[in-house]
């Protein structure tokens, strides 16, 4: 099932017929009538019990419009939208009533992206999605969907027209298709791989309550449904008749259904997270191409991205307490187009031990030559000087209300350690390192990520001061990078070792040949 | 009163710490850019005094001068003082290679950006920098953070000299 999306395009291919407009598979409007579905029965079932009582004989009729509505309206947007492979770029034409034609030239097509969900795998389509690079959403163009064959066909021809290009060579008008004949991605060497055994113990690293979300988003959408008042406790312990049972039990035992809860919930979230890692990186695949990684992975929803080697900028190692225990690192690469679930970075290696991400990390330019104990740490005004401002606060605070309302608020005082502590840790798992043409900044103490920039990679850098800074002698530096969300900050560092070290940054930017960031 | 006159009504010129160290001033007429930009923020403050003190007088509360007095000599004040100690914030220097730009006082941040990174360079002119014939220059990077770096109050001429040194940068490293 995992290599559905590696069925052999070569009779696709020999059909290619460059030039000639093509609609989308007509399966996709079955596709997409299907994803209304859910949406269009919950209207229904609203309007059936919260409508005017007048209107309820007619919902069968309603219904009925809604859909043929529906249908029709579906049927024409797939009439009209049509691609088309032109010798120089691919061209979109889309629009009910207004009508668009996109111009995609193939030089500027970054990535070509597949994408099935579970009912598309059903089916045998996919979604082509194209990045361009651009800062928009991402779905500059994607066509949503074509068959599998057509996707791989449509790949192929964009990766030749676009070598083509690049490499100023004509492009030929009509037999481009068939010279695309060498599909190096199916025996592309596998880089980094996961068994069923690796996915399992990630899952357990990913303790995730997203189960609760999920129920609480369903039942924010079916409250009218609801009684009143239903997650009064009371009337819940009532609903489900254990109102007697829990009157009946004494201090103890109140406190170990407590206990019980608790660890029903750390099950719960467990199980969750174990799910959600499944679900994700199933079957994953990082295969090394001719230009860079192609990542495959999914249970439900498969997804196919390929990530050019000279488009990354930075790398993440990420790890926590645990997992650093027990030997285990993600990897993460920032790269200049966005990731089709949005996320900025590309996880390459979700759970890796440390031999395994440095052969994965071997492929890329950028080396991870020092760790945490190597490493600088910045000044301790980092975690003690933001104290000064913000515990005055809650501690006059909780006394006042202690004061005028009930002296058990003064409780809340035991908690007030853990914020130093906090901060104390976040201040010791941050530190830094200049070797040889890289950057090493490590952060967090929960989720701990040390990143990896090569100089050559650096946009900008700014120190920044206030004026608590200026009076302690303090600066920050902020340093811009294409394609990630925020700056690489280095905070807490002496104003001297911050200018010397941005003469550092910059020396490779400034002296050096660049190496350009696309 | 926004945040940024609060960062000024502190008195002290920038530290002269190896952070300031050789950078040039905006030029002079940016202070009545300054001014004028600041004027029109103060303005609807000032007529919202009167009226209400206007008002206010009207029910028989209070004399004439009680909101105005005051809230005149402070946007007085702000008038006055504070553009020249703005303007006396920012800095710039274009080196051969990199540009560097510096504002700021409570919270300074002092930036550089290598020309080889430019992607690509606005000149802008607001309309009331163009009365004083100046205007800013935007240079864009392809970082996320900071990819938008202002240097305002050039004069035009200067300005746009700047600009072409830099894109001549961008087109030899294109090369």
């Amino acid at each position: 099932m995992s290599d559905a999306l590696s069925a052999d395009p070569r009779g696709a291919l020999a059909a290619a017929d460059a030039g000639s407009d093509r609609r989308l598979h007509p399966l996709t409007l079955m596709l997409n009538l299907v994803r209304q579905v859910p949406q269009a029965i919950l209207g229904l079932i609203a309007l059936r019990f919260s409508g005017p009582d007048e209107l309820k004989p007619w919902v069968g009729l309603f219904a009925l419009l809604a859909l043929l509505a529906m249908v029709g309206f579906e049927f024409y947007r797939w009439w009209r939208f049509s691609y088309r492979l032109d010798p120089e770029e691919l061209r979109i034409a889309s629009g009910v009533f207004s009508r668009n034609v996109r111009s995609i030239p193939y030089e500027r097509i970054q990535d070509v992206n597949l994408e099935q969900g579970p009912l598309a795998r059903l089916v045998g389509l996919a979604k082509v999605r194209l990045e361009t690079g651009s800062s928009g959403s991402g779905d500059e163009g994607a066509l949503d969907s074509v068959d599998l064959a057509e996707a791989e066909r449509l790949r192929d021809v964009i990766r030749l027209r676009k070598a083509q290009q690049a490499d100023g060579a004509p492009s030929g008008e009509s037999d481009a298709g068939t010279e695309a004949t060498p599909l190096p991605q199916t025996e592309a060497p596998l880089l980094f791989g996961m068994d069923m055994k690796r996915i399992l113990t990630a899952g357990v690293f990913n303790f995730s309550l997203v189960f609760f979300a999920v129920v609480g988003a369903v039942v924010n959408n079916l409250d009218f449904l609801m009684p009143d008042d239903f997650w009064n406790p009371r009337r819940l312990l009532d609903f489900l008749g254990l109102e007697d049972l829990f009157a009946a039990l004494d201090l103890a035992a109140r406190i170990a259904s407590v206990i019980a809860a608790l660890i029903g919930l750390v099950v719960v979230g467990l199980v969750g997270g174990i799910i959600r890692t499944v679900l994700r990186e199933y079957g994953f695949r990082l295969e090394r191409t001719e230009t860079g990684f192609r990542r495959r992975r999914g249970l439900l929803t498969l997804t196919d991205v390929v990530m050019p080697l000279h488009r990354i900028q930075a790398a993440v190692i990420a790890t926590g307490p645990i997992r650093r225990r027990f030997g285990w690192y993600e990897l993460k690469v920032q790269s200049l187009a966005s990731d089709s679930d949005k996320e900025s970075d590309h996880s390459i290696a979700p759970l890796a031990t440390a031999d395994e991400l440095r052969h994965v990390l071997g492929e890329t330019r950028i080396a991870w030559e020092t760790d945490y104990p190597a490493m600088r740490a910045v000044d301790p005004a980092m975690w003690w000087v933001p104290l000064v401002f913000a515990l005055p606060v809650p501690i006059l605070g909780l006394g006042i209300s202690a004061y005028l309302a009930s002296p058990f608020i003064a409780l809340a005082y035991l908690l007030l350690p853990l914020v130093p502590l906090i901060s104390w840790l976040h201040w010791r798992a941050h530190r830094y390192a200049l070797l040889g043409d890289q950057l090493y900044v490590r952060d967090g103490f929960w989720n701990q990520q040390l990143t990896l920039l090569p100089l050559r990679r650096v946009q900008s850098v700014d120190i920044r001061q206030s004026f608590v800074g200026r009076f302690i002698g303090l600066a920050e530096i902020a340093i811009g990078v294409a394609g990630r969300s925020g700056a690489v900050t280095i905070q807490a560092i002496p104003i001297g070792d911050a200018i010397a070290l941005r003469e550092q940054l910059l020396g490779v930017a400034v002296r050096n040949r660049p190496s350009g960031t696309s | 009163m926004s945040a940024g006159f609060a960062d000024e009504l502190v008195f002290a010129a920038p530290s002269p710490d190896g952070l300031s160290a050789g950078l040039r001033p905006l030029d002079r007429r940016y202070v009545h850019v300054i001014r004028l930009m600041t004027a029109l923020v103060v303005l609807p403050v000032l007529i919202s005094a009167t009226v209400t003190e206007f008002a206010l007088v009207g029910k028989g509360v209070g004399e004439h001068g009680m909101i105005t007095a005051p809230v005149l000599a402070l946007c007085a004040f702000i008038l006055v003082f504070l553009p020249q100690r703005k303007w006396k914030r920012w800095g710039y220097a274009a080196g051969d290679e990199q540009l560097r730009v510096a504002r700021g006082w409570m919270f300074r941040t002092d930036t550089i950006v290598p020309f080889k990174r430019i992607q690509h360079i606005d000149l802008g002119e607001g309309p009331i920098e163009r009365m004083f014939g100046l205007a800013s220059l935007t240079v864009h990077t392809a970082g996320t953070h900071n990819s938008i770096v202002t240097l305002p109050g050039l004069a035009r001429g200067s300005a746009e000299a700047m600009r072409d040194a830099m894109r001549l940068h961008i087109r030899r490293e294109a090369e």
